[in-house]
């Protein structure tokens, strides 16, 4: 079952958190939490929703983790590197965006969506789950989960627009 | 529609729908084209989210989880073996509250007192099996 399912679990993660470090360790916590859950599993819906839903809410945590850490990063602090996450710091304003800049700013824009429609947009699109299966995981009705996808596509179609000039100079 | 039409920026959506999936690099117009067609924005980001991340897992991995599986569930049985004392107790006081009754002084010796102490003690008892298992199951 681990093999089965380890590269949706590791790339959830990757997506998700918008990182790849520590992925292993998320991963495991995923599979442990899904055993220890086991116990009280009643079959009443699908393993994989169930693996879905855990692989989800791991990947919130990390992300609410991360995001209390940064907010309390220091500007003193030499270890930090806010430098080098401000815009502008270098580059060429007219340098042509490659495709992997592309890539990093459609990351970014994700990164900046509301949980449930990164969730949404993840699993319909990476994953390829139907509506009927992420209504499912989140536990939302279908309409909702058609509305945050639709919504999570509109917004980051304008982050990717309005964050264009920040993409093109930071490298 | 902006499809297929040579725009402002002389950029043909068409050909650059196919530089989008072909991964190739976009001159500047293109770009700057992109943010403003709703088309051209729509492959790129469509493609971009359809595109599954690369991930290096472990080859040992599965292995890994599998064996820190065993090593949590003998601490979890560690950790629920106090809990057999619940019953245990319970049991105690069911037996003395019997003893109380049948060797105990006189009020508790008449057959009224004999059929109110064994009430009280099968209703400890039945307190103590009903709860037990749920202790050593939690």
């Amino acid at each position: 079952m681990i093999r089965e399912h380890q590269g949706f679990v590791f790339r959830t993660l990757v997506r998700l958190t918008g990182s790849r470090e520590h992925v292993e360790d998320l991963a495991q916590e995923v599979f442990l939490r899904l055993y220890r859950g086991m116990e009280s599993f009643r079959g009443d819906a699908k393993m994989t929703t169930y693996l879905y839903r855990i692989t989800l809410n791991v990947a919130q945590d990390e992300w609410r983790r991360r995001r209390k850490e940064q907010s309390h990063t220091s500007f003193d602090d030499p270890d930090a590197g806010w430098e080098d996450r401000l815009p502008g710091t270098g580059g060429d304003a007219e340098q042509i965006l490659s495709s992997k800049q592309r890539m990093a700013g459609l990351e970014r824009a994700l990164g900046e969506l509301s949980e449930v429609e990164r969730q949404v947009i993840v699993m319909f699109h990476q994953e390829e789950l139907t509506y009927e299966n992420i209504a499912e995981v989140l536990s939302l009705p279908l309409n909702t989960v058609r509305t945050h996808l639709h919504r999570g596509r509109k917004r980051l179609k304008e982050r990717l627009r309005e964050g264009r000039t920040v993409c093109a100079i930071t490298t | 529609m902006r499809d297929h039409d040579i725009n402002d920026h002389g950029v043909n959506c068409e050909e650059l729908h196919r530089a989008v999936r072909e991964g190739r690099e976009l001159s500047r117009d293109q770009s700057e084209h992109m943010e403003d067609c709703e088309s051209c924005l729509d492959v790129f980001v469509t493609l971009a989210l359809d595109a599954k991340p690369e991930v290096e897992i472990p080859a040992d991995f599965a292995a890994r989880v599998a064996a820190e599986l065993p090593a949590r569930q003998e601490k979890q049985i560690a950790v629920h073996t106090p809990r057999h004392w619940g019953l245990i107790s319970a049991m105690a006081v069911a037996l003395v509250v019997l003893v109380v009754c049948f060797l105990g002084p006189k009020p508790a010796n008449s057959w009224v007192g004999q059929v109110f102490v064994m009430l009280v003690a099968s209703e400890i008892a039945g307190l103590a099996l009903w709860l037990g298992p749920r202790w050593l199951g939690r």
